[in-house]
């Protein structure tokens, strides 16, 4: 087996791991378990927030190295589960490296959810999630307004590709804006639940658990990267949200909240 | 009574929290019943005697152990249930009224949910450590984290 590619297949499997929000510790075990197929005398493994590295050493090849950098960053379990089915096919040898890789690469075709049900989505996780902080059934149904037209939002930016720190900000602003602009209208009396129900879909609690997760196994590094990562996006969806009602309270000639 | 609203409303929120992180078709009613009973013990725990840390905890381990035990049986990563079903632990709203009492300069207020905030993310991690962490006692198909 050409160990060059399979370098080159742990070096891919890092990297979509990463890329479709992986935990590290898990991503280390998933590269080390594609090379443990082969017989390496030494094998390293690094992985942080952005770039993998993947080491190895053999009689045929010597010393080598790959190194990936990664920007690009989503939440995909499904894919999770894909990868992690190849390279159990891989290791029980039912399919060899050039196929894996290839399946990996054209992984990313893979039907996931449409447009129109991730928008739903967002406005039904907000909307059961207002009405579980104490709001009425009205406040739920401004959050499921509020959830879609920020579901919406959402997937335009990031198709289009904008700085993630953007797309949250502009998130916030959406939601501040519009639970404002129908809380006008006569819709929904608590504005503080509304937002806070609409806004945890895209708020860092999950970023955090994961950085946490990560300092307490021993991964310094991932671990304050991903901890901050956490706090600006926190900060990000504040910001957005006072910017909207600042707006709103220039438009209305007073304080909203 | 309203346990059963309340885990009714966590059942869908959970369902529709997996659906944005892309789970697969399959999948999603047990995120959903994960939440429902996560989020059931949690209230238990906030509402009358108003613990939320032994509440987070508890959840958790129990989270973790369906998870484990739904992620042997279906064969999928355990991080795909644990993740929905600990949506509605984590104190989202904490962060949003430190974020709010950081912007209109109150900050002691701000350090208080902040703190609050913080103790109770540790706690879900601490207790999630602790149930994935443990030897694999039924067949699973990868190490569990």
């Amino acid at each position: 087996m050409e160990l060059k590619s399979v370098l080159e297949l742990a070096v891919t499997v890092g990297e979509k791991l990463l890329v479709n929000g992986c935990g590290t510790h898990r991503i280390e075990a998933e590269v080390k378990r594609t090379l443990s197929s082969c017989n390496l005398i030494k094998t390293e493994v690094f992985v942080t927030t952005s770039v993998v590295i993947v080491t190895i050493d053999s009689p045929e090849t010597g010393l080598l190295t790959m190194v990936k950098h990664v920007t690009k960053k989503a939440m995909h379990t499904e894919r999770i589960a894909y990868i992690e089915e190849i390279i159990t096919d891989f290791v029980k040898k039912n399919i060899d490296v050039e196929t894996s890789i290839k399946e990996i690469l054209n992984m990313e075709s893979k039907n996931t959810y449409s447009f129109f049900v991730t928008s739903m989505a967002f406005a039904g996780a907000g909307a059961f999630r207002t009405f579980m902080f104490g709001g009425t059934i009205l406040d739920a149904l401004t959050s499921i307004m509020v959830g879609f037209c920020v579901g919406i939002f959402i997937q335009i930016l990031t198709s289009i590709k904008i700085l993630p720190f953007l797309v949250t900000i502009c998130a916030g602003f959406i939601v501040g804006f519009v639970s404002v602009l129908l809380m006008r209208y006569g819709i929904g009396s608590n504005l503080d639940k509304i937002i806070i129900g609409s806004l945890i879909s895209f708020a860092p609690g999950v970023p955090f658990v994961h950085a946490v997760n990560d300092i307490l196994n021993g991964e310094h590094i991932s671990g304050n990267i991903r901890a901050i990562e956490a706090v600006l996006s926190g900060i990000a969806i504040a910001a957005g949200i006072a910017f909207a009602l600042y707006v709103w309270g220039y438009l209305a000639g007073g304080a909203i909240i | 009574m309203t346990v059963f609203v309340e885990s009714f409303c966590s059942f869908f929120a959970c369902f529709f929290f997996a659906i944005i992180y892309n789970t697969p078709k399959k999948e999603l009613p047990f995120c959903g019943l994960i939440g429902s009973l996560g989020y059931a013990v949690f209230y238990c725990f906030t509402t009358p005697y108003n613990m939320p840390m032994f509440g987070a905890f508890f959840s958790t381990i129990l989270i973790c152990i369906m998870a484990r035990f739904f992620a042997a049986r279906h064969k999928m990563p355990v991080m795909m249930y644990v993740l929905p079903a600990v949506f509605p632990i984590v104190p989202g709203a904490g962060i949003y009224y430190a974020l709010y009492a950081f912007m209109i300069n109150d900050l002691y207020g701000a350090a208080k949910q902040g703190i609050d905030a913080f103790k109770i993310s540790g706690v879900i991690v601490v207790a999630m450590l602790i149930v994935l962490s443990q030897p694999k006692i039924f067949s699973q198909k990868t190490e569990c984290k």
